[in-house]
């Protein structure tokens, strides 16, 4: 044993205070989660008469195809039921990064190996990964059962829900430690473990909307807080089959970790092209082929977000009915659900301001890391800066367009209202004037002070975000508000003059190209 | 006719004095070895022949040009290997051997997959898996691949092996054969003695020696005992005395 697992304690520990931010968001996010959501039924619901008519309302096929049948109509089978899902998919892609980053990660960034050469036995490294992830979902679910009892929920059903979620969490884990035995590269074996993860969830979701009860549904961990039955007549036995194949997969990947080389898979690393697609000749691929990466995963996303958000849109009318704060804006869009809309696309505005800084990041840092090199070839420096600015203000423009579309058709398809579509997609449409301001502020400070851009544009967001919040308690005056870009573009506001959008698009514009004319003057690819 | 012709150069960063009047003169159709120790300006110099840098004070011309305002033109009559490669993780070495040669405008597939071979480079493996010296080959080969007036090459071999280092050694006198310029910045001062006909040393932002292989040979046989390595460290000890 000492020669397989010596020192694991060690490991242990070792890596436990690594990432401690990222652990301790793993360690309490289920338990607030499900806090928020008992204090929320508690307020919805005071009554049992209230639960019920809530209970009949709820019961819609967007819902139903997530969450699954409502067991039991009391705030405890509410809350269950409407967390067990969110729950498993947080812990469970946590499991699965954790799990990822302290085994084929660590392979192939060399960690591992200075692991190995130390007085540690083989399969110590990857037995401590495991174990600190088994202790991590154990603590979260601990947690979540203390808040879950402290306000006062039962505690038979309590532990039922905790440990629904907490075996499926482990077994996600247990599966990314499995599939990190196949490959060679750590992104590869990401992607597919995220793959299986999303399989699986599309399985749950056709098993609800079909409404069948499959005995494969056993084997699928998205299910077991929902066949585990909190509050309804708990049924623990279906922890045994968790537990089988929590010691099948750990004893499977034990031994497949005890039989391979570290650093070696079972599925060799996929080879690259020898030569170059002919197209690929310019700057501009070039700028495609670091940027993709970033928007495609924004924009998948984006598109999925915006239309579960359209879809949802008319479950808000009863949701935020009470909100006084927002009567103004109520009454001058149509309705609450409107309003609530409105918001929201403001909100998923601001965040698309933040791909635009990531955006302008990936030009500095191929800036510093191959400017030298890229400089030195027959290019002009505007032509390496507009390559990326098409993705810095197209991208961003992009991304809005489609969330807009998404939005729009999610809401046509969920309240089956036609001019819901146009409506949303000109009102997103309408805030990127705001958005490419933070790409004019990029470009400039990328031209003027290259050192300070990621800090002072972050920062600047930042400073805005605290404005739009001061301005909403009327701690500053509208002059100072119209500093930010997105003043110009809130909702909060009566009736924005259109010159404003297109004086936003002009100053952007400036901006960008005094920015880009600086970087042809200042010294270049220095750190 | 000299390739390179610098009168005078300064450069500052903030307070920290780069460069502190370089004057240097490069040959046409030969290897010129520039040596110095870290920190010296080496590396500034070569960014200031590729415009990468403002000049503050002097005259630079590369080429018969203006490295700042002629750069496009100029280069691409001109390949650079970085002292620090970097690369594109998810390109291959065939990738930005291809891309790299497509935009200087002058390369072969015959040439690519000559040099390919003799560096026994694998292109298909992608760049975050390559090691250092796996890295350079492919700047190396994306150089050579060229087929340019002017080879800049910083420190190109520091991660080789030493069958690599031959092959480079190879590369370099053929381009020389061929009527080319190398521009060669290095400590290795083996590789130097090896491959050079004109030195330059540079010591604190300043040249402090340039002459042929042949004049610094004289100056290297009244060392004690006889070795570049000797005459080099009389150098660094010449500073260290000026600085007390």
């Amino acid at each position: 044993m000492k020669r397989y697992f010596h020192g694991t304690a060690a490991i242990m520990k070792l890596y436990m205070r690594q990432n401690r931010v990222f652990t301790l968001v793993w360690l309490l996010l289920p338990g607030l989660w499900v806090a928020i959501n008992t204090i929320s039924s508690l307020v919805l619901f005071p009554t049992q008469e209230a639960l019920v008519e809530m209970g009949v309302t709820l019961i819609d096929p967007l819902t139903v195809a997530i969450h699954g049948p409502l067991l039991d109509v009391s705030v405890a089978g509410f809350v269950t039921w409407r967390t067990k899902v969110f729950l498993v998919l947080l812990s469970g892609i946590f499991s699965i990064i954790y799990v990822m980053r302290h085994t084929r990660l660590a392979e192939e960034q060399g960690r591992r190996e200075l692991l190995g050469a130390n007085v540690t036995g083989s399969l110590s490294p990857f037995a401590a990964a495991l174990l600190n992830m088994l202790l991590i979902n154990a603590a979260a679910a601990v947690l979540a059962l203390l808040g879950m009892t402290a306000l006062g929920l039962d505690f038979t059903g309590s532990l039922a829900h905790c440990l629904g979620f907490f075996a499926a969490a482990c077994v996600l884990g247990l599966v990314a430690g499995l599939v990190a035995q196949f490959f060679e590269g750590a992104s590869a074996a990401r992607g597919t473990s995220f793959g299986f993860l999303g399989l699986l969830f599309a399985l749950h979701i056709l098993w609800n909307v079909s409404g069948g009860n499959s005995l494969a549904a056993y084997l699928n961990p998205l299910e077991w807080p929902l066949l585990i039955r909190p509050f309804a007549g708990e049924r623990f036995s279906v922890l045994l089959i968790s537990l089988a194949i929590t010691i099948l997969l750990a004893a499977l990947s034990l031994w497949m970790t005890h039989q391979r080389d570290v650093g070696a898979g079972l599925i060799p690393q996929r080879e690259g092209r020898a030569f170059a697609k002919p197209g690929f000749r310019s700057l501009s691929a070039l700028a495609w082929r670091t940027q993709k990466g970033l928007f495609l995963s924004w924009l998948i996303f984006y598109a999925l977000f915006s239309f579960a958000l359209g879809c949802a849109s008319y479950l808000m009318v009863s949701a935020v009915s009470s909100a006084e704060a927002l009567a103004e804006l109520i009454a001058r869009l149509g309705g609450v659900d409107r309003a609530f809309m409105s918001l929201m696309l403001y909100i998923v505005s601001m965040l698309i301001s933040v791909y635009v800084l990531m955006s302008a990041d990936i030009l500095r840092q191929e800036e510093t890391a191959k400017g030298e090199l890229l400089l030195s070839l027959p290019v002009r420096r505007s032509r390496f800066a507009t390559g990326h600015l098409v993705y810095i203000l197209g991208g961003s423009a992009a991304l809005a367009l489609v969330s807009g579309l998404c939005v729009g058709l999610g809401a046509m398809i969920g309240t089956g209202d036609q001019s819901a579509l146009s409506r949303l997609f000109f009102e997103t449409a309408g805030k990127i004037p705001a958005i490419w301001a933070f790409g004019g502020i990029s470009m400039l400070l990328f031209g003027a002070l290259p050192r300070w851009m990621s800090g002072l544009s972050y920062g600047l967001l930042v400073l805005f975000v605290l404005l739009e919040i001061l301005w909403e308690q009327q701690a500053v005056s509208d002059a100072v508000y119209a500093l930010s870009p997105f003043s110009w573009v809130t909702p909060l506001k009566v009736a924005q003059p259109p010159s404003a959008l297109v004086l936003l698009c002009a100053i952007s514009a400036l901006l960008a190209a005094l920015g880009i004319i600086l970087f042809g003057r200042r010294d270049a690819a220095m750190h | 006719m000299s390739v390179i012709e610098i009168r005078g150069l300064k450069k500052r960063f903030g307070k920290t004095v780069a460069l502190d009047g370089v004057e240097l003169s490069v040959p046409g159709g030969g290897i010129y070895g520039f040596i110095g120790p870290n920190g010296a300006g080496k590396s500034t110099t070569i960014r200031m022949l590729l415009g990468l840098l403002k000049k503050d004070e002097g005259d630079v011309r590369l080429l018969d040009g203006d490295p700042w305002r002629d750069a496009v033109e100029l280069h691409k009559r001109l390949a650079y290997v970085p002292s620090d490669v970097q690369l594109w993780d998810n390109m291959t070495g065939g990738e930005v051997i291809d891309f790299l040669g497509r935009l200087r405008g002058s390369y072969t597939k015959k040439r690519r997959a000559e040099l390919i071979e003799r560096f026994d480079l694998d292109p298909t493996k992608k760049c975050k898996t390559y090691s250092k010296g796996n890295r350079q080959k492919v700047l190396l080969i994306s150089a050579f691949v060229s087929d340019v007036e002017l080879q800049i090459l910083d420190e190109p071999t520091t991660g080789l092996d030493p069958l690599m280092k031959t092959v480079f050694q190879q590369c370099v006198r053929e381009a020389k054969d061929a009527g080319k310029t190398v521009f060669l910045s290095s400590h290795i001062l083996s590789e130097v003695e090896a491959v050079c006909d004109t030195i330059g040393v540079i010591r604190a932002g300043r040249i402090i020696e340039q002459g042929s292989m042949e004049e610094l040979r004289a100056l290297i046989s009244q060392q004690e005992p006889p070795t570049l390595e000797t005459l080099f460290m009389n150098y660094y000890r010449k500073d260290d005395e000026r600085g007390t």
